[in-house]
């Protein structure tokens, strides 16, 4: 986002007035709801009861980051129609919901879950796949954190053409975020997302009518002049390009879908209804959002042709500098474009701090360290963890590692081998934790090495399923061969039913209010026992 | 939380046929089956395996929104239930409080 026309004193009253309405929605949250505070399913997960609204426009701003947009259009522009695979993978993301969402939503009600690992506790008993899986999230949700503050400081300084440094204005959005955070918890953090996501939205929007008016109004002129002068960009691909979009399909699809802050998002719906309607748009939304992104990249085919790789990173600030050459009105909407890309990454960035918290909070100290310590200090300990991890990722970030770099971008490659343990343990009842803990060891293992060795596929499939077919291998097979001990502690899929609540409780999962029989949704629906 | 209705609970990861169409859906839109390098023919201004895809993803959004609206109802009666259940406990004590104030 460098050198942009609009750049300089009208960015920073963007971001100045960016910054004032998510504090002041933050400051709000915190006297309407005056104990949104208190309780870790307050703070973690707005009492569990976010309306379809709110829930939608965080679920949207938590999967679509500013990145989306800056990323996506220069890779339209470089691949050409094989990049309308982002619109596939991103929807493919409701599918992966549609695989455990009704169930451990209805299980997750019952039991009060916090974060996904407490669904693993509960499952198999022992704490190592949950310690395991947690350590592997708090891993995904790190780089993913990372990647959006490297992207936040790149954004704040392109708009406010250098006045506002990087690391300065990285640190000031980071107090921002971390203060409404504080004052509201999830509940602030999904208001702001509201305004982030329809900023989002309109700016997208508006650049695409922009690019559409500069390129001569027709979207039929500019496949016929791609097809006429970059053939090849509108061919279909090689055989191995499109493996490689199936496997960005499936790893997308079921990976962005078992991301914490999407998985906790399932927990603080307020009722089944809220979730299933909330999730019916958000299959809509790809199409208008990387949809209309990968248009506006297609156009810059025409609009600037022969950019290299890297020059082409610079196209969405090209294209808005064009854009905004239009009249007055366009040059204020791509002012508010680039202010909402900004917003979309603090949007994206608060979720993930919020669970990478909540992980620490729930899974490292209260079940960990602490036993059943009590909920102020949980998240006391949670808010200090998460200054610490941004603290940590930002000195990364400004002092790149010269080795190892690789370790800093594996996000997906780790996080999808919680998938047996996640989705599998939902429904089939004689998977173990043993072969589970193995097999994600060795899945993450092989993944891993795999991104290390700077293998990014085999035959275009990523290396992260590769490692999630030996981990699926081990976790299954390992279930059917008998077992030396009787089965695992809990050895139960999730029922929905009364069963529930004659199952015994998995070590180290507390007794909470919320778990009362008497207070279960479905308490007497007929058995839902998988296997 | 007692049931309030006989109707079943749908829940799609028991019916394989979503899946299955799922899967169709998502080969459907992926090139893989198209000769590579293959431009035309051009249909309605965008080559035809674009388009293809194109049209593969809208039928997905559709799908998977049908989906989530239709085959999906877990506890959902329950909570609605009990929803109105309080709904109605409220309603009854205002009109209790209203009472006794009038009196």
């Amino acid at each position: 986002m460098n050198d942009l026309a609009f750049a300089g004193a009208p960015g920073i009253a963007v971001l100045v007035a960016y910054a004032v309405i998510m504090l002041g929605i933050g400051f709000w949250v915190s006297r309407s709801r005056p104990g949104v505070r208190d309780t870790l399913d307050n703070y973690y997960l707005a009492g569990r009861h976010l309306g379809v609204l709110v829930l939608f426009f965080t679920l949207y701003a938590s999967q679509y980051s500013g990145n989306n947009v800056v990323g996506y259009a220069p890779a339209a522009y470089r691949m050409g129609f094989t990049w309308w695979q982002s619109v596939t993978f991103m929807t493919a993301i409701i599918g992966g919901y549609l695989l455990f969402a009704p169930r451990l939503y209805a299980v997750a009600k019952r039991e009060g879950f916090l974060t996904p690992t407490d669904w693993l506790l509960h499952r198999f008993g022992g704490r190592r796949v949950g310690l395991l899986a947690a350590l592997l999230m708090l891993w995904a949700l790190a780089n993913y954190l990372l990647e959006q503050l490297v992207a936040m400081g790149h954004g704040i300084a392109g708009l406010t053409g250098g006045t506002v440094p990087y690391q300065v204005g990285v640190v000031g959005f980071v107090v921002v975020m971390l203060a409404y955070s504080w004052m509201g918890g999830m509940r602030a953090v999904a208001f702001t997302d509201v305004m982030q996501g329809v900023t989002l939205l309109i700016g997208v929007a508006v650049m695409l009518a922009g690019g559409l008016y500069l390129a001569g109004g027709s979207l039929g002129d500019t496949v016929a002049h791609v097809v006429a002068a970059e053939p090849e960009k509108a061919a279909v691909p090689p055989v191995r390009d499109s493996v490689n979009w199936l496997s960005m399909v499936v790893m997308v699809g079921i990976g962005a879908a078992v991301y914490p802050h999407a998985i906790q998002r399932i927990y603080a719906s307020r009722s089944e209804r809220t979730l299933k309607r909330s999730l019916a748009a958000m299959a809509w939304m790809p199409l208008i959002t990387t949809g209309v992104v990968f248009l506006v990249g297609f156009l810059c085919i025409e609009l600037f042709p022969g950019l290299g790789d890297t020059e082409s990173e610079q196209l969405v600030g090209m294209l808005a500098n064009e854009v905004a050459g239009i009249n007055v009105f366009f040059a204020a909407m791509m002012v508010l474009l680039f202010g909402g890309v900004i917003a979309a990454i603090v949007s994206t960035a608060d979720s993930v701090l919020l669970s990478f918290s909540s992980i620490v909070s729930n899974d490292i100290y209260r079940k960990g360290f602490a036993r059943g310590g009590d909920e102020g200090r949980a998240l006391l300990v949670g808010k200090a963890a998460g200054i610490a991890a941004v603290a940590v990722l930002l000195a990364l970030a400004w002092n790149p590692p010269t080795l190892l770099v690789n370790i800093f971008v594996l996000k997906f490659e780790l996080l999808i081998q919680i998938v047996p343990a996640f989705i599998v343990g939902l429904y089939w009842r004689r998977l173990r934790e043993a072969p589970v803990f193995y097999g994600m060891v060795a899945g993450a293992l092989l993944a891993g090495g795999l991104s290390l060795a700077g293998v990014e596929d085999v035959y275009g499939v990523h290396g992260g399923l590769v490692g999630l077919a030996l981990n699926t291998v081990i976790s299954v097979a390992g279930s059917l061969l008998p077992a030396r001990t009787p089965s695992g502690p809990t050895a139960s899929a999730a029922p929905i039913g009364p069963s529930g609540a004659e199952e015994r409780p998995a070590a180290g999962r507390e007794e909470r209010p919320e778990a009362r029989p008497d207070d279960r949704p479905g308490g007497a629906e007929a058995p839902i026992a998988g296997a | 939380m007692a049931p309030s209705s006989d109707k079943p609970v749908r829940e799609p990861i028991r019916k394989p046929w979503i899946w299955i169409v799922l899967a169709l859906l998502l080969l459907a839109g992926v090139p893989l089956y198209w000769p590579p390098g293959t431009v035309e023919p051009i249909v309605l201004g965008l080559p035809l395996w674009a388009l293809v895809t194109v049209a593969s993803s809208v039928l997905l959004s559709a799908y998977l929104s049908w989906l989530c609206l239709t085959q999906w109802s877990v506890v959902e009666d329950a909570e609605e239930a009990e929803a109105r259940a309080e709904r109605e406990r409220r309603a009854d004590g205002r009109r209790g409080a209203s009472g006794e104030a009038g009196a």
